[in-house]
């Protein structure tokens, strides 16, 4: 009876990791911060050629995903954020699998350009522009 | 506009005319009677004009009036006396007493029956008008409508001329398959539309039809209804935005002389082409044994082999303008305008009263090839000398494709690769779902390809191997969706073309004047649309994104235009029309507020399948990079 159960409980164990057993694992996974972007780069097991990482935020919140193509065993892609804190990068084969993730510290981030200012840039522009003619008439008038 | 089509039409125009049976009605004392409802194919109370809760008879609200599953009848009692019945019609629960004098309404239209009652009959329902008339055959209100134009964002565009007209059909989204079922008070609308030089043509597509049907509709401030105040219109019908025929008096009729040429069956073959002579004039060559298109496929003819019949000279794929016509009419022309000088001929002049080229399907022009769907009549491929062809085979060959691949008219069955390059390839349309296909090559100038390879992908994204004298590509993932294919041929030169691998379309359109962010995909048979789940990414232009969750859309358009009320809609077994193979279809979608769609530049859709943990990934299904590029559309405002 203890044999018959010890073997029940191995086989309820073993269930958890025989989901998507056949499908590739990604084998290693780094991340890295530069201001805003958040890069990383891995390895799949071999019958991999895609894979699919999704970018987290501190609340777990899916705020991003990418999918790219995997070479030669290795993939690589990047995210963009817009607010500096906790992110984790989260990777699985894009056929599905088992997940490996990767956190990282946003520390600074550059606001992106939002095209808000586009009027007020423009009407500093044609001001500096007629100025510039003003001057330069007035410039040629005294030369004369 | 609605009463001024009724007047025209003399009869109902409501999608709820219901009951399409027209047989002489007597009031006759003696009751009770059974009496039986006969709904038009298709009718289905629950889902008219959207909500299906304003079915109103003597002012009760009605929201199940339905035919039975059995058919497209119901049957009921009927006591009556005098002009006053009252009709109980059980469908289990609940069972509705009516009483008349009977009024129906449904929405603004009213209707009542009219004397209604006679011995076990078929009721039919009349529009409340004065002096009405009986018409003299059933009028079926809704149509199967193929825009022959060029789908963006569930609107239509035509070019004619260097203007685009803009077709769109108010609360409906035309498909990718470019049919849509279109009632007659359906309002289609058409921007960009000159009047003065332009027309609106519906005809039969249906190649069997014995009595080839066509007529102009009349455009009132760039608005156009499918009525027709003869009767008659076909349930199936093209629908065409063109160039002004000068020899058309462009009344709304149907009378023969303004009818198109013979179609299908009646198409013997003979035909002749016609195009702008290098020096001048028009030159002509007849056809007479031109195959209709009953297998789908394209027949082709070497550019050389035809030769105007009046100077010799040979015909060049790359003449300014050319068009195939019918023989009886080219021929009746001549006689009407003899003595003709072809040599001085302006062209315009027979395109103007005799041309039937229409490219209903937007088949690319290509630099080596002339392809002509000589209106529906048959599909003519004519090639030059360098011209390169290649095909991925005919349906027989596929596990999957939509149901209106049937059409041979809704499928390319060639593509010219010759004069591309890396980075103005051919572009193939295939289904996602197909991992496998056969390339060949055409035998045409001796074209062969000695070499294929996949440029920017990795060595196994791709399994290309020759086998006898076609290329087997298997696609290794869904994610390589859009792949680029360099062909070296057996001259040693190279050509490109591109497999875009499709199964989400998404685009934005309003519903009830709400924006909606749409994304139909096609998926296997064997899965329902509930082991998907479909998020996008929204780009705003000022830079900004958001990502949201799209929720599934009861009333799919099966790809014919057949609008299902479900979830989802099976290729296989469309309501009407012909089937697909393999595929399901369903549509997501997601409500934006008010202003928002026309401050999105990008949305890029991914499909995954449910079922994932914080530890296992249950799958992508659809989707590369970002994701699918929708087809953005800024919908009405």
């Amino acid at each position: 009876m203890k044999k018959l159960k010890l073997f029940i409980v191995s086989v309820l164990l073993l269930i958890p990791f025989t989901v998507n057993a056949a499908e590739p694992k990604v084998t290693s996974l780094d991340a890295k911060v530069s201001k805003n972007e958040i890069t990383y780069n891995g390895t799949m097991e071999d019958g991999s050629t895609a894979v699919m990482c999704k970018l987290y935020d501190s609340k777990s919140n899916e705020i991003d995903l990418l999918s790219t193509q995997v070479d030669s065993n290795k993939f690589e892609g990047s995210f963009t954020v817009s607010s500096k804190g906790t992110y984790k990068v989260s990777c699985a084969n894009y056929e599905g699998g088992e997940i490996t993730e990767k956190t990282v510290e946003v520390i600074k981030v550059k606001n992106p350009k939002t095209g808000d200012k586009i009027v007020l840039y423009l009407v500093v522009g044609i001001i500096s522009l007629v100025g510039v003619g003003c001057l330069t008439l007035r410039f040629k008038k005294q030369m004369k | 506009m609605r009463k001024i089509i009724k007047k025209m039409l003399g009869v109902t125009l409501s999608t709820t005319t219901i009951l399409t049976s027209f047989a002489p009605l007597t009031v006759l004392a003696n009751s009770p009677y059974t009496v039986t409802f006969t709904f038009a194919d298709g009718y289905n109370g629950t889902t008219e004009k959207g909500d299906g809760s304003n079915f109103v008879i003597n002012g009760t609200n009605y929201t199940e009036l339905r035919p039975s599953k059995d058919g497209n009848t119901r049957v009921g009692t009927a006591n009556c006396s005098n002009d006053t019945c009252t009709i109980t019609v059980e469908d289990g629960t609940p069972s509705y007493l009516i009483s008349g004098p009977f009024t129906f309404k449904q929405g603004d239209e009213v209707f009542d029956i009219n004397s209604p009652i006679s011995s076990n009959i078929t009721l039919h329902v009349e529009a409340q008008q004065q002096n009405q008339q009986q018409p003299q055959q059933p009028i079926n209100n809704n149509y199967n409508v193929t825009f022959n134009g060029t789908v963006s964002g569930g609107n239509v565009t035509y070019t004619i001329g260097d203007a685009t007209v803009t077709v769109s059909v108010t609360g409906k989204s035309i498909p990718a398959s470019k049919t849509l079922e279109v009632s007659a008070i359906d309002t289609i609308t058409l921007s960009g539309f000159d009047a003065d030089t332009m027309q609106v043509r519906v005809s039969d597509n249906d190649p069997n039809q014995q009595n080839p049907f066509g007529m102009n509709l009349t455009v009132d401030n760039n608005v156009v209804h499918i009525v027709n105040p003869n009767g008659g219109m076909p349930p199936s019908l093209d629908f065409v935005v063109e160039a002004k025929n000068n020899n058309n008096n462009n009344n709304n009729n149907n009378d023969p002389q303004t009818q198109q040429p013979v179609t299908g069956d009646h198409f013997d073959g003979r035909a002749y082409l016609v195009w702008s002579c290098k020096n001048g004039g028009v030159c002509y060559s007849e056809f007479t044994d031109i195959p209709s298109f009953d297998d789908g496929n394209s027949t082709f003819y070497k550019a050389s082999d035809i030769i105007d019949s009046r100077t010799g000279e040979q015909f060049d794929v790359s003449a300014n303008k050319k068009f195939f016509t019918p023989k009886e009419l080219f021929d009746e022309w001549v006689t009407n305008n003899s003595p003709v000088d072809f040599s001085k001929l302006d062209i315009n002049k027979l395109i103007g009263e005799n041309g039937i080229d229409y490219q209903p399907l937007g088949e690319p022009e290509y630099d080596n090839a002339y392809v002509s769907y000589g209106d529906r009549n048959f599909k003519v491929v004519v090639y030059n000398d360098n011209y390169k062809g290649i095909s991925i085979g005919d349906l027989t060959e596929l596990s999957y494709y939509p149901s209106s691949w049937k059409n041979p008219f809704l499928r390319r069955d060639q593509f010219d690769i010759s004069n591309t390059t890396i980075f103005k390839p051919a572009v193939i349309d295939a289904i996602l779902l197909e991992k496998t296909l056969n390339i060949k090559a055409l035998d045409y100038n001796g074209f062969e390809i000695t070499k294929l390879e996949a440029i920017d992908v990795p060595s196994n994204a791709v399994s290309i191997t020759k086998v006898n004298n076609e290329w087997k590509l298997v696609f290794s993932s869904n994610f390589y969706d859009n792949v680029l294919f360099k062909a070296t041929d057996n001259k040693g030169e190279t050509s490109y073309f591109r497999i875009k691998r499709y199964t989400i379309d998404g685009w934005i359109n309003n519903i009830d004047n709400k924006p909606y962010i749409y994304a139909e995909y096609f998926y296997d048979r064997s899965k329902s649309y509930s082991d998907f789940e479909m998020t996008a990414k929204i780009e705003y232009k000022n830079g900004k994104t958001k990502n949201i969750k799209l929720t599934p859309y009861k009333g799919i358009d099966d790809g014919l235009g057949n609008i299902t009320d479900a979830y989802e809609a099976d290729e296989e077994h469309p309501k009407f029309g012909p089937s697909g193979k393999g595929l399901k279809k369903a549509l997501f979608v997601y409500k934006l507020q008010d202003n928002e769609a026309k401050t999105i530049k990008n949305i890029y859709f991914n499909l995954e399948y449910k079922g994932s943990t914080s530890s296992s990934y249950a799958g992508a299904f659809a989707g590369s990079g970002k994701g699918v590029l929708a087809n953005l559309y800024q919908g009405e405002e």
